[in-house]
């Protein structure tokens, strides 16, 4: 892996208040190896995200800002993505199919 | 019965090789299975009393210190473990002194049988746990007063008698109770009949989200009383967490709520947050696109108004997402669950906190107890 290739991290299953600190360690872990400037969350086997999974997006997305990257946010399912434009998130990280 | 010295770990520190096997010797009598570990001086004792002991037996009479000297650094390195001194015969009072010092008994060497030392040291060791456990307990409750504390700067009592509202307001902790959220609500009636109302929630869990909630919530209580237009409270509220946030990943969601002395129209604002559920005719979450970033997300973003036309038997439900987050079945509760549920429940002649207690009800029971995440609610219609 290079430093030009997107760093991906798949969560799965429900990602609220009991997983997302898991989910946070695992975005510093992942930042933390490769020096890329995108971050894709990948969420295609995330059933459930609650406000606790967005904390982890903004959060994200503050670490990559500090490299002058991005977020990507693909693969969320419709709740999800209600979620995330619902509170504007989807202005911040950039949501793709 | 199990031996009563069984997993027990006793640290003797102790100079004199004689009186030390004699401690040895009473103690492995008197407490079978007690595993015992000997020091010479309280430096050689450093090691094992940083990796923790049941007891520690101390002798006073160490050369090079003294006794209650001694106790001090014992004391300093294993607050929480109990401590038994040995004193001399000609010593006088410094067992006494030791036990004011915060030793838990002294024994006078020479004068000390089997028993005697079982019996102390046992004593000492409950008598310890007691001791921290009440330590315990002080903690906590001061914890709980300073959750007190900050749970009054985020849900303040509301001052709506005359109002011309009925308004029901509710707050449950999380289930996990130690991790104070940062929910909060506000109301302000003004003289002329007009009434604002707020609801939000800053993400995340612990004291300084709960600090930072209080001080959105007084923000913009401040801004009412001070007749800024209703168009700028939530621009200068963005403003107001972007200074106080502890770190940049940190928003809030808010929902504001205008409502003029006629009570036929209602201005909505939302930050991000989800749309208040009107209940007249029939249960439906409002339907708007006119909604904000959250605050703390977007540098100038703008938070547009939605226009809400009021029946005369109008009833609204503001809520943070901690009502639709818990489960319902194999699935989430989500917002189509809320209002079907609100819709059960409502019952135009039931005064609104019974409203507001049986929705709760109804949730935690089809989340099968109450929910992970904070639930703040208001209820409001026209005072009848």
């Amino acid at each position: 892996m290079t430093d030009t290739d997107p760093i991906v991290i798949t969560p799965s299953g429900e990602i609220d208040l009991a997983s997302a600190p898991a989910l946070r360690e695992s975005i510093t872990e992942a930042l933390a190896e490769s020096a890329s400037t995108v971050l894709v969350v990948d969420l295609a086997d995330v059933t459930f995200m609650d406000s606790s999974g967005l904390t982890c997006l903004a959060f994200a997305h503050q670490k990559m800002q500090e490299r002058d990257g991005r977020v990507e946010v693909h693969n969320a399912n419709s709740s999800v993505r209600k979620l995330i434009t619902v509170v504007g998130m989807d202005q911040v990280v950039e949501v793709r199919e | 019965m199990s031996d009563p010295g069984m997993s027990l770990r006793v640290l003797l520190i102790e100079d004199d090789r004689g009186d030390a096997v004699l401690v040895t010797e009473y103690l492995e009598e008197g407490l079978p299975g007690v595993q015992i570990v000997w020091a010479r001086s309280v430096t050689d004792a450093r090691a094992e009393l940083n990796r923790g002991v049941d007891c520690v037996l101390l002798d006073l009479g160490l050369p090079g210190a003294s006794g209650l000297s001694a106790l001090a650094e014992v004391l300093e390195l294993a607050h929480a473990t109990a401590v038994v001194v040995l004193t001399g015969l000609a010593v006088g009072q410094s067992g006494r002194l030791a036990v004011a010092a915060g030793a838990q008994d002294y024994l006078v060497k020479g004068q000390v049988g089997v028993d005697d030392l079982r019996r102390s040291v046992q004593y000492a060791i409950e008598r310890k746990r007691n001791e921290n456990a009440a330590q315990r307990l002080r903690e906590s409750e001061l914890r709980a007063q300073e959750y007190r504390r900050l749970e009054r700067g985020l849900l303040p009592s509301l001052q709506l008698d005359s109002c011309g509202l009925d308004v029901a307001t509710l707050y449950r902790p999380g289930r996990e109770q130690s991790l104070l959220g940062g929910d909060f609500y506000d109301a302000i009636a003004h003289t002329d009949g007009s009434v604002d109302v707020l609801i939000g929630d800053v993400a995340g869990h612990g004291p300084s989200e709960a600090a930072l909630g209080a001080s959105l919530r007084v923000a913009w209580r401040s801004m009412v009383l001070a007749e800024v237009p209703e168009e700028q409270r939530l621009a200068a509220l963005d403003r107001v967490l972007c200074s106080e946030r502890d770190s940049e990943e940190v928003f809030a969601t808010v929902a504001t709520l205008s409502l003029p002395p006629s009570m036929t129209t209602a201005t909505l604002r939302l930050a991000g947050h989800p749309p208040p559920i009107q209940c007249e005719p029939c249960a439906a979450a409002v339907d708007t696109s006119d909604i904000g970033p959250a605050l703390g997300l977007i540098s100038g973003a703008s938070y547009p108004a939605a226009r809400l036309p009021l029946g005369p038997t109008w009833q609204l439900l503001l809520y943070t997402d901690g009502l639709i987050e818990g489960h319902a079945g194999p699935e989430r509760l989500g917002v189509e669950g809320l209002v079907e549920q609100l819709g059960e429940v409502m019952e135009p002649s039931m005064p609104m906190e019974h409203v507001a207690d049986k929705l709760l009800a109804r949730i935690e029971e089809l989340n099968g107890g109450p929910v992970a995440d904070d639930i703040a609610l208001l209820l409001l219609r026209p005072a009848r």
